[in-house]
């Protein structure tokens, strides 16, 4: 029976690793604009794509392919945040998450036109057995999941502690008014923020895509998830999308191993709702003071 | 909207029936069409309600009109109840969620409602699909002929006048509504929560209002289509029927009703055009969101009314004294 648990938290953690760098991006972008991007899980579905046909029709390797749908999903969130976000500085709030559903409808639309809706599978990310330890299976797949969202936790924070970019972010999180006061280059960071939490979540959708396979909405349960993962997580701490993100990974598997599979959703949103009513700002997250 | 405009197109909608005899057998068909759009346009008058008037976004809003329309259909199959009093079980089953869903979200910042709502909608779809004993699972429920107070109303011409009855009903509501001072209320937190806290709205007691209002519309909504397609299954209510009503209503200009009805006829028509090719409505639907957010923040009222203030500013001819200059 431990050994079992064991597995299922293995297979949690794994799975939980994409959860967290979905929710990692949501947070880098909310905290420097304020928005909930919705088109989140489609912009890096829409890099996939990038990956996916450079290695079905030209035959790139994986890593290539991966780092091609990285820049892709960089360059598609700096775009988004310069062409429409930017115009909307002035605008309501509403305005500014109403366009992020709006691209998603978009992107999901335009890939479901350009590829078809049927899915398409994707080679494996690394072609290794996988590794018999004691009485576990590890799949090489789980465990590079899992370090690269460990190396990429520790990259961001070394990025937001000692960068002078990141310093620039976490002052426009602090007030944007007074940074763009102090000449830190706002529009350009904001860029910049959008760029790398897009491609966050364009690191999920890539590893994602050997098991989901590759469709317009290959993305669409993992984003929400990553959602709940950010609102556990406070909705604001990298750290706290982090681990929400592991905990909410352990969590599924547990409801897929022992309750109903089917119902993954619908439960991992009653908890959501338990939660929120015992700790309005999530586990992590600090009590928020509005500003006015 | 100027009063002869709304009488005229009143009387077309209550004439059509009689236009419609001479399509014979296709009429029956397009009777279905347009009674849809009436109960689709309730739920877009109801979410506008929510959006447009106090801020606050749903995703999940046919999620209400699922639990509307499975309420009706259970009721009706197990104890033959008829649509008026299917119809209400529905709208306060949906409303009974909304409280239970709204009282944490609201409490909270930004745009947490939207993820709430969205997990919401996922929900119900997934909880109609898994409970077949009591929903039917894939297969659905099949509804008996519906009745209105013991007339028999299972003629597609009457249902026709029941959803249009129902569409007007609603808007009324919605009016009235927003002219009292819980509608002053709901603009006021639009505008500014500090700003209306400050003035003595109780802000969260409100915004869950707002949320349970829209969602008694739109389960009432729902209980109206059980009866009108005599049949209830989970694929109607998915999360892309959630997008399509918020899409009616950022098309058609938030904060309007006659927007959100314009709205649902754009996003009807190009669904129903473009649904050969998949992915087309969807592509055009969110790039028509995206533009309108953009360039036409107003959406489509917006369209007619800086038309309307343009003619209004033009010159007067030489020789005519303007009125109000």
């Amino acid at each position: 029976m431990t050994q079992f648990l064991l597995q299922i938290a293995l297979a949690g953690l794994a799975q939980g690793s994409l959860f967290a760098l979905t929710a990692l991006g949501l947070v880098m972008i909310y905290n420097a604009s304020s928005v909930v991007n919705f088109a989140h899980g489609a912009m890096g579905m829409a890099a996939t794509y990038v990956a996916y046909v450079l290695i079905a029709r030209f035959e790139v390797p994986f890593a290539l392919a991966f780092a091609a749908a990285l820049v892709a999903a960089f360059v598609l969130g700096a775009v988004v945040q310069a062409v429409f976000l930017a115009r909307l500085r002035n605008a309501p709030l509403l305005s500014q998450v109403v366009v992020t559903l709006g691209l998603f409808m978009l992107l999901e639309g335009l890939m479901g036109i350009a590829f078809g809706y049927n899915p398409r599978p994707m080679r494996e990310s690394i072609a290794i057995a996988p590794v018999i330890l004691g009485d576990l299976v590890l799949r090489p797949q789980d465990v590079l999941q899992l370090a690269l969202l460990l190396i990429l936790g520790v990259a961001l924070a070394a990025f937001f502690a000692a960068t002078k970019v990141g310093l620039g972010m976490r002052a426009i999180t602090e007030n944007t008014y007074a940074a763009r006061l102090m000449g830190i280059p706002v529009g350009r960071l904001l860029a910049i923020a959008w760029g790398t939490g897009v491609a966050l979540s364009a690191v999920a959708a890539v590893l994602a895509a050997p098991t989901t396979s590759v469709t317009p909405n290959m993305m669409d349960t993992i984003v929400v998830y990553g959602f709940v993962a950010a609102i556990v997580g406070g909705f604001g701490s990298m750290a706290g999308a982090l681990v929400g993100g592991l905990i909410l990974g352990v969590v599924v598997n547990l409801i897929d191993a022992f309750l109903a599979p089917e119902l993954a959703m619908s439960i991992v949103f009653g908890l959501l709702l338990l939660v929120l009513y015992v700790r309005p700002d999530g586990l992590f997250g600090r009590a928020q003071v509005q500003k006015v | 909207m100027q009063r002869r405009l709304v009488i005229a197109i009143l009387v077309a909608c209550a004439v059509l029936p009689i236009a419609f005899q001479a399509l014979g057998q296709r009429q029956v068909y397009w009777l279905f069409v347009i009674s849809e759009f009436y109960v689709f346009a309730i739920v877009a008058i109801s979410l506008d309600l929510l959006m447009g008037r106090s801020g606050q976004i749903s995703l999940g809003q046919s999620g209400f009109v699922a639990l509307g329309a499975y309420t009706a259909a259970i009721l009706n199959q197990r104890f033959n109840v008829d649509l008026p009093l299917g119809m209400l079980a529905g709208a306060a089953t949906a409303a009974v969620a909304s409280l239970v869903l709204g009282f944490p979200a609201t409490r909270l910042r930004g745009h947490y409602l939207g993820i709430v709502t969205l997990g919401f909608g996922i929900a119900i779809d997934q909880i109609a699909l898994k409970w077949d004993a009591l929903t039917g699972g894939d297969q659905g429920i099949h509804l008996h002929r519906p009745a209105l107070f013991g007339v028999d109303a299972g003629t597609p011409v009457r249902m026709y006048y029941v959803a249009l009855v129902a569409l007007v009903v609603a808007v009324l509501l919605v009016r009235g509504l927003t002219q009292t001072r819980i509608g002053r209320a709901f603009a006021a937190i639009k505008d500014s929560e500090v700003a209306a806290a400050a003035m003595g709205v109780p802000v969260a007691r409100t915004k869950v209002l707002a949320f349970i209002v829209s969602a008694f519309l739109a389960g009432a909504a729902g209980g109206i289509y059980a009866f009108l397609a005599g049949f209830v299954a989970p694929e109607d209510f998915g999360i892309e029927s959630s997008l399509l009503f918020f899409a009616m209503v950022v098309i058609g200009g938030m904060g309007s009703i006659p927007g959100a009805i314009g709205g649902a006829v754009v996003v009807d028509a190009v669904k129903n055009a473009a649904a050969t090719v998949s992915g087309l409505s969807l592509a055009l639907l969110g790039g028509m969101i995206v533009l309108v957010v953009l360039f036409f923040p107003g959406g489509l009222k917006g369209l007619l009314r800086t038309r309307r203030i343009r003619r209004e500013r033009r010159p007067a001819p030489k020789g005519v004294v303007r009125q109000d200059a």
